[in-house]
């Protein structure tokens, strides 16, 4: 590797460990969260995550990585606060929105969006039902809501199918859906739960390419997760890898490759292999939990 | 968490208690006692008069369930290969079935009288139309593979109905029993409420008529734990009979009580 | 399709066949004990223009609807109540089996005594009736409510109201509908037991009335009425079924 990117990937070590600020300022940061757990009849609870420290900045694109039962999926739910941490905070713009003792209130500022592997459609409601329906929540969407709404409907292909019913579309068709609803509202972080995991390989290459696409338009702050080393390169400014059990952040991963990128390319990538072995490396030596 | 039970026995205890308090501070005219109920039945059952009337719904119960039963298998049996008969008598059902059985008690108390073959009419022909759905959706899951082998082998239809058809049938026979059997009780009651002078219907309704609030809830009791006991010798003697039959699946709507 | 089109031939044939049997039937045993089919229409026909036809209908109609709607708003109810509270629920469930097992029906003396002769328990035992039908129905159906769908709602922030209307109430609707397509016959017959013991206008007054007096045409009018009710009432749920149900949920 040339000397400027050494450097940089120290920089970027130095920066992920804590020792450097983080550019630019964390929009979300996670302070030594834990997740236990009380299982019945066992005498101690038992911690998914432990210690997770972690600070996302505003606009970045962060992919988590993990062995199954690693926690991935908890720690959305904690940020998404439909689960309470055990020990530590969720800080959201400076604010404590999550800690131990707080009580769960998902949505109440309505400023995290999460999409699932499931696409979660109303499938008695139309496409473009669903996709008013967070704003139905709050009352009747403003006019300039339903023109945000349509033009959402728009980037992401679906225009001519806001009459149709989720079960009149295909997987690709209902996940864009889903990803347009969640985008509806506009909520500054995005959490994205194994999103194209159902869906067949090329399917799964045009959404990838489709989100990115999106954030490019709106910059949002993404929360990935994924099974997929090549879609976490591909698709993330940083990876987070957690291991053990309970899960620890092992290894966090500035990926520099220069934006925009082709994600079903990107083994192409000089730095790619790189990247590839030291996630890999990671998920390997720690057994499974 | 504790177990169950304990919630359950202690909320009983409280409702018990609640009831007997307020039989003592009010009147127990109008909702009776639990104590006055056990010593009633106590004595009922002593002397032998609960039997005798339980007897009776028993028998007409019953009665009504191997009349209704035993043609309503034997037809869908025998409609099962004759498609265009099926429908026509499908059609005939249809009606029969959306025919409420209770209107039909003034009719069998026209024809039988006040005796207990009106109420075993009743039972008959509300169990008939269960068991024969029943039976028939039972008969159409029959394995063709069987049908085939059977036929292959020379059997007459007489000979394949009894030995192979009846034993796939059984289990949604037993399944049609099951559902039937809460109306089977339920028309028994109903026909000696209407018109009767013996049996547990007959019991409640004379308490209505002599203000005799604890005889009904004594003879309401004796029904309830009937069904019960019904119920669990029918489960028990389908698990002896089906042990090696896994149940057939049934959607919520088939298994109601009345 | 085509052969379920083939067979409407045999239908119509069958329902030809049963009147003509009916008809022979009569004939042969006497009018007393088995009115024919053209008698039953001849009275049918007379009570209509009367207008007793259609007040009796109205009364025990009106009946069977007020109760089917009460029994069911109650049984949705207490099946939401106990699936929010599974402490609740476990503790009531031998309860539950126990009044289950005691026929409806068999209530009507005791709902007499407290309430005497009015619409007060005919329409207390048909609610009861619908109840508990409604409320088993609904309670298995809760179980179908998917959970990721209100997680993500609640994300979007959802109220537990709002949640209520949006995701569990929709999901709950073809449970509904079954329950309804069940209790009505149920309902019907509560409302007819109902009748003959305790009113002064209704079928199943009338069928009692006929009845007392021996008068085996009556009799058959009235049961003629009450398939009636049934059949038209089976068609008003298969109607609101297609009508309502015209996307396929993937359950």
């Amino acid at each position: 590797m040339a000397i400027g990117t050494i450097a940089r990937q120290r920089d970027d070590d130095r920066q992920l460990a804590g020792t450097l600020p983080l550019h630019p300022p964390a929009l979300l940061a996670l302070r030594s969260l834990g997740i236990s757990f009380a299982d019945a009849g066992a005498p101690e609870r038992r911690w998914i995550l432990k210690d997770i420290d972690l600070a996302v900045a505003e606009g970045e694109f962060v992919t988590v990585m993990g062995a199954s039962g690693a926690g991935k999926s908890t720690l959305l739910s904690v940020i998404a606060q439909t689960l309470a941490p055990s020990t530590g905070q969720v800080v959201f713009k400076d604010q404590v929105v999550a800690g131990a003792g707080h009580e769960a209130q998902p949505g109440c500022h309505r400023q995290i969006g999460f999409v699932t592997q499931d696409d979660n459609l109303l499938p008695w409601r139309t496409v473009w039902q669903n996709l008013l329906f967070p704003l139905t929540l709050s009352g009747k969407p403003s006019p300039a809501q339903l023109e945000h709404a349509r033009q959402l409907l728009e980037q992401v292909g679906l225009a001519g199918w806001a009459d149709h019913y989720p079960h009149q579309l295909s997987g690709g068709m209902r996940k864009r859906a889903a990803l347009a609803r969640t985008l509806v509202y506009d909520p500054p972080v995005v959490l994205m739960d194994e999103p194209f995991g159902a869906l067949d390989a090329e399917t799964r290459a045009q959404l990838q390419a489709d989100l990115l696409r999106l954030w490019e338009i709106r910059r949002k702050t993404i929360l990935f997760v994924t099974h997929d080393i090549n879609e976490a390169i591909a698709l993330a400014d940083r990876v987070v890898v957690l291991a053990g059990s309970p899960g620890r952040v092992e290894l966090q991963r500035r990926i520099r490759i220069p934006r925009p990128r082709d994600p079903e390319l990107i083994f192409k990538a000089p730095d790619f292999a790189a990247h590839y072995d030291a996630i890999r490396n990671c998920l390997r030596k720690v057994p499974h939990p | 968490m504790r177990h169950p039970w304990i919630d359950r026995t202690l909320l009983g205890a409280a409702l018990l208690a609640a009831w007997q308090l307020a039989a003592q501070t009010w009147d127990p005219y109008w909702i009776s006692s639990p104590l006055l109920v056990l010593e009633r039945g106590y004595d009922m059952v002593s002397t032998g008069d609960l039997w005798f009337h339980a007897r009776f719904t028993v028998g007409e119960a019953l009665g009504g369930f191997a009349l209704g039963t035993v043609p309503a298998c034997l037809l869908a049996m025998l409609l099962r290969r004759h498609p265009r008969a099926e429908a026509g008598v499908l059609a005939i059902c249809g009606l029969g079935y959306a025919l409420p059985k209770t209107a039909l008690v003034p009719l069998f108390i026209l024809w039988l009288g006040v005796g207990p073959g009106a109420k075993v009419a009743l039972v008959a022909s509300a169990v008939f139309f269960i068991v024969f759905y029943s039976t028939l959706r039972g008969v159409k899951a029959v394995s063709p593979h069987l049908l085939m082998t059977a036929r292959v082998l020379g059997a007459t239809e007489s000979q394949v109905l009894r030995q192979v058809v009846w034993p796939s049938v059984v289990p949604y026979v037993f399944g049609g029993l099951r559902v039937a059997l809460p109306y089977a009780v339920a028309g028994a009651i109903v026909g000696e409420i209407i018109s009767s002078n013996r049996g547990l219907g007959y019991l409640a309704q004379y308490g209505a008529m002599d203000f005799d609030t604890t005889l009904i809830f004594v003879a309401l009791a004796t029904v309830m734990s009937l069904v019960l006991l019904i119920n669990a010798g029918v489960e028990f003697a389908q698990k002896r009979l089906l042990q090696w039959q896994s149940e057939p699946s049934q959607d919520s709507a088939t298994t109601i009580g009345s | 399709m085509t052969a379920d089109c083939r067979l409407w031939p045999s239908r119509i044939a069958g329902l030809a066949i049963f009147l003509a049997c009916w008809q022979v039937a009569g004939l042969v045993v006497g009018d007393y004990w088995m009115p024919g089919p053209a008698q039953v229409a001849q009275r049918l026909w007379a009570e209509l223009t009367a207008g007793s036809l259609l007040r009796d209908l109205w009364a025990t109609g009106r009946l069977v609807l007020m109760g089917t709607l009460g029994g069911t708003v109650l049984g949705i109810g207490l099946a939401c109540l106990l699936r929010l509270l599974p402490r609740l629920d476990s503790m009531l469930q031998p309860f539950i089996t126990a009044l289950m097992s005691v026929p409806k029906l068999g209530l009507v003396p005791l709902l007499v005594l407290w309430f005497g002769t009015g619409l007060a328990p005919q329409l207390l035992l048909v609610v009861l009736t619908v109840l508990f039908i409604v409320f088993a129905i609904a309670y298995a159906g809760l179980i179908t409510v998917n959970r990721q769908l209100l997680m993500t709602a609640r994300v979007f922030g959802a109220s537990a109201l709002q949640l209520t209307r949006f995701i569990v109430l929709p999901t709950l609707w073809p449970f509904v509908l079954t329950g309804l397509e069940v209790a009505l016959p149920w309902a019907l017959s509560a409302a007819l037991v109902a009748e003959f013991l305790s009113a002064k206008v209704g079928v199943g007054h009338a069928i009692d009335q006929a009845r007392q007096v021996r008068d085996s045409v009556g009799v058959f009018y009235g049961i003629a009425a009450a398939t009636a009710i049934v059949l038209v009432c089976n068609a008003a749920l298969a109607l609101a079924r297609r009508l309502t149900l015209k996307i396929q949920p993937e359950h």
